[in-house]
């Protein structure tokens, strides 16, 4: 593009660009002010991350958190992986409405999703817990694995496979060989956009958790209804922190990347 | 073999043999079914239930893996594994090579080393880097490195020369033909580029609607292309249609001929066909180069002409084209070679009353298609 | 393909027919259901009541996607006229796509309430008497869901501009378009996929939102998805909370279909 941004239109984007960030900003720089209830800037403390750490229930919550996250994560990029080469590889019949099923899940409510994973489990008598937690999560991931697989398999040069097979290797080898190194900056993206998504999860999260286990989020929540105070703008700010780094990760490793001689 | 996907065929009733070490082409426009027919011979593709089969080095390969065939591809987008470099990516063949066909490091990297100045590429230069960092050209003769390090028994090229540009097409096309002579390899050449096909093809199996519409040797096809698909196809034709006359036996000299009266008015003599008899409808064709433009009284005897007038003259350099639109109706195209339009030029200009000659055995009778 | 496909199968297709099945029962006396059939949860939905709520959230829902594509479209645009920036630019765009939902609305709550910072500084700044309610009025579920789904709207409407030929705007220069007229001739129809591509991931989002009325609508904001989850906590209905889950799906698929009619109609 050779011709300037009008004026306008950079300070209208930068203020826009400004105001989506200002109430992250906010909750962060207030989550070191060492007044618990007014807003007023009273001195620089780490006091309430430290309070953080003493609060059991919200080290439990961490850890199940955790626990959920890379389970669902593993098991939710396996299985995604799996259909993504499935359908960018191979013509079948009722592909089309496959792939268009694949979408209903992305668009569907979380809340309708989360009220029908607590009817179905309910009503098989399955017992609420982490299990029907990671079960969950992995549901509502897969379709989202899928389509980020199949955007960089969509990039990759099909021939290369077939190269690989006129060169002497079989179908196994070529897919070790060639594919999943090519792939596996998108697996890695898709790992990690997954884990934030199934980390950061409350709505469906809150409805198949059932009473015993609690998740950051729902402990969050019930911190924001019942009492504010800054030990929230504490977690709020480390699950932000957290969020960035992965997220910068993630782009990184989606952009070309540098291959081994 | 015949091989059909759903809703189509892409190759039926294609036959033939190629010899060890020939350089064989393929050629036609898209959706021929060249490109199935060498993805057959590869092993991506198999025949379908009743379609034949596919026989290299004598054996029967039909449900062979392409890796478990004596055979090696080069890609027409070249195929390079971006994530490995030069000497990896040629590399590759190599490695895969187990027990007790294992290949050791150290051979392993003689032969790419090989490979590379075979392809006239320096290795020094080259070996280490990636596939993002060389021109068209250098990932070709890169792809084609990858190929010839193996020694297959047979390569097959799909289309390589395709995205790159004229002046280099020009010289890879000598240098594939010379590797091919040099090497003894079989070489199996996709193609839509009737010129390329031409400059390097021992035999060309010229294809059309999933068919071969002729397979003969670059002269054969040019000079006495067998259907109008052919004809058009390959280099220009003018074409007549007519109605056989008569029916003559070989004379001293010449072959069997016929005379045909031309739709447009006029009496030829062509050389005959098998099975063609008086009455028939036919088809003829004449290239332009074999035309002459000659002045109505002066047309040689015992030569075809047509009677008209001048269209358009066209400089092409090498040649000129003049086009002349005969009575009946009708252009006919008159390729004469160019001496030189600013010292002698042609004595041809629009309107001028011409003739267009030409000498039987120049022309063809067409097969239906 | 099989072991995705069949959880798939189990998880987000079974418990949805589950649901459906649990619609059409009669309500258990301690929650969950009796069994029987009846359609009784669905005739409690034509209560003027419950159809205000479905009103009222379909016109937040309306009025959230115009009012971000209104601010998104032009950051959108400068995104993808820009150069230098660029990545930096949708790094920040998307950032807040990915940040927890739960913490930015918590933001919004820490900017917004009565002792919260900005009524604390207009105080300050005597520029008020008293702090202004901002919590729990309509105006902040709206602000909270404009400012929750904006980058769902920028991406979308970022990819159209950026797959545009240039070549295009070129064109027509030279047919004599000064700039207003290129952008409403060629920019503007251009991107309109875009445009309904984030306009559909907003709108459906804010239909089924839930934790943005939970928190910052008080009881006065009642949006379908609080609603829903009413009944599975203190209202203890649940066939009628399946039956306005089974709607509220039915109101999205209706939008997604909208949707593909026009993605699909050539231009």
């Amino acid at each position: 593009m050779t011709r300037a941004i009008p004026r306008w239109l950079i300070v209208f984007t930068g203020i826009v660009l400004f105001l989506m960030h200002l109430p992250v900003l906010v909750l962060v720089v207030f989550s070191f002010n060492s007044s618990k209830f007014a807003v007023d800037w009273t001195g620089f403390t780490t006091h309430w991350y430290a309070r953080l750490a003493e609060r059991e229930d919200i080290v439990n919550a961490l850890r199940n958190s955790l626990i959920v996250g890379v389970t669902a994560t593993i098991i939710a990029v396996a299985l995604g992986t799996l259909i993504a080469l499935a359908l960018a590889r191979h013509r079948f019949r009722g592909k089309t409405l496959y792939e268009g099923l694949m979408y209903v899940p992305i668009v569907t409510p979380e809340i309708v999703t989360g009220i029908s994973l607590l009817v179905m489990f309910v009503f098989l008598r399955f017992p609420l817990g982490l299990t029907t937690i990671v079960v969950a999560h992995v549901a509502f991931s897969i379709p989202f694995v899928v389509v980020v697989v199949m955007a960089r398999l969509a990039g990759m040069d099909e021939n290369l496979e077939e190269a690989a097979m006129t060169l002497g290797a079989d179908e196994i080898t070529a897919f070790r060989k060639v594919t999943i190194p090519l792939l596996w900056p998108g697996i890695i993206s898709a790992a990690l956009l997954t884990f934030i998504l199934s980390f950061d999860d409350f709505v469906i999260t809150s409805f198949v958790a059932g009473s015993g286990s609690s998740t950051l989020p729902l402990v969050i929540y019930s911190m924001v209804r019942r009492n504010i105070e800054p030990s929230i703008n504490a977690i709020s700010t480390l699950i932000v922190l957290a969020t960035t780094i992965l997220l910068y990760v993630a782009e990184q490793l989606t952009r070309e990347k540098k291959a081994h001689a | 073999m015949s091989k059909s996907f759903p809703g189509t065929t892409a190759v039926r009733d294609v036959s033939f043999t190629i010899e060890r070490g020939e350089f064989f082409s393929m050629l036609g426009p898209s959706g021929c079914g060249k490109t199935t027919t060498l993805r057959l011979i590869a092993g991506f593709e198999t025949p379908d239930a009743d379609g034949g089969q596919v026989r290299l080095l004598g054996a029967v390969v039909n449900d062979k893996r392409p890796y478990e065939r004596q055979i090696a591809m080069v890609f027409q987008n070249y195929a390079l594994f971006p994530h490995l470099s030069v000497e990896r990516n040629i590399a590759f063949g190599l490695e895969q090579r187990k027990a007790p066909h294992r290949v050791p490091k150290a051979e392993i990297a003689d032969r790419v080393r090989s490979a590379l100045q075979l392809v006239r590429l320096d290795p020094s230069t080259f070996a280490r880097r990636l596939p993002a960092q060389l021109s068209g050209g250098q990932r070709q003769r890169v792809a084609l490195a990858r190929a010839l390090v193996l020694e297959p028994a047979i390569l097959l090229l799909d289309e390589p020369l395709g995205a790159i540009d004229l002046q280099l097409r020009k010289e890879m096309q000598l240098e594939l033909k010379s590797l091919n002579k040099q090497l003894g390899t079989t070489f199996v050449y996709v193609t839509h580029d009737q010129e390329e096909a031409l400059t390097m093809s021992d035999r060309i199996a010229v294809m059309s609607n999933a068919r071969v519409a002729q397979l003969g040797t670059p002269a054969e096809i040019y000079e006495n292309p067998r259907t109008a698909f052919v004809a058009k196809f390959i280099g220009e034709s003018n074409f007549f249609d007519g109605r056989i006359t008569e029916r003559g036996a070989p004379g001293k000299g010449a072959g069997a001929w016929c005379e045909v009266e031309a739709a447009a008015g006029g009496h030829f003599r062509v050389p005959a066909q098998n099975g063609l008899a008086p009455g028939q409808s036919v088809r003829i064709a004449v290239r332009p180069e074999w035309l002459d433009i000659v002045p109505p009284a002066s047309v040689p005897p015992g030569e075809n002409a047509l009677r008209g007038s001048v269209r358009d003259v066209v400089y092409l350099g090498e040649t000129m084209h003049v086009v002349v639109t005969v009575r009946g109706g009708g252009d006919v195209t008159v390729a004469v070679r160019n001496e030189g339009q600013l010292i002698n030029p042609l004595p041809w200009k629009r309107g001028d009353d011409a003739a267009v000659a030409w000498r039987p055995e120049d022309c063809q009778i067409l097969e239906d298609e | 393909m099989g072991p995705g496909t069949l959880w798939m199968l189990a998880f987000f297709a079974i418990p949805v027919i589950v649901m459906c099945g649990y619609s059409f029962m009669p309500r258990g006396t301690y929650g969950g259901v009796d069994p029987g059939f009846t359609l009784e949860a669905y005739a409690r939905f034509l209560h003027p009541v419950y159809l205000t709520i479905l009103e009222r959230t379909f016109v937040v829902a309306l009025v959230c996607t115009v009012l971000c594509a209104l601010t998104g479209y032009p950051v959108a645009y400068a995104i993808a006229r820009s150069t230098k920036w660029r990545t930096l630019l949708l790094f920040l765009v998307v950032l807040p796509f990915w940040t927890s939902f739960l913490v930015r609305t918590f933001a919004m709550i820490f900017l917004m309430r009565d002792t919260g910072l900005i009524n604390t500084w207009l105080l300050r700044l005597h520029l008020i008497q008293q702090p202004l309610t901002m919590l729990y009025t309509p105006f902040a579920v709206l602000l909270g869901l404009v400012y929750g789904y904006l980058p769902f709207m920028i991406l979308p409407i970022y990819a159209s501009l950026e797959k545009l030929d240039t070549s295009l705007l070129e064109a027509a220069e030279v047919l004599g378009a000064r700039p207003t007229a290129r952008f409403l001739r060629v920019t503007l129809p251009l991107s309109t996929p875009g445009l309904i591509a984030g306009s559909l991931l907003v709108f459906i989002p804010s239909l089924g939102s839930f934790l943005t009325s939970d928190l910052l609508g008080g009881a006065k904001g009642l949006l379908v998805g609080n609603l829903i989850q009413n009944q599975f906590s203190t209202a203890r209905n649940w066939p009628f909370g399946s039956a306005a889950s089974l709607i509220l799906m039915t109101l999205v698929l209706i939008a997604v279909l909208i949707y593909l009619r026009l993605r699909l109609r050539p231009e």
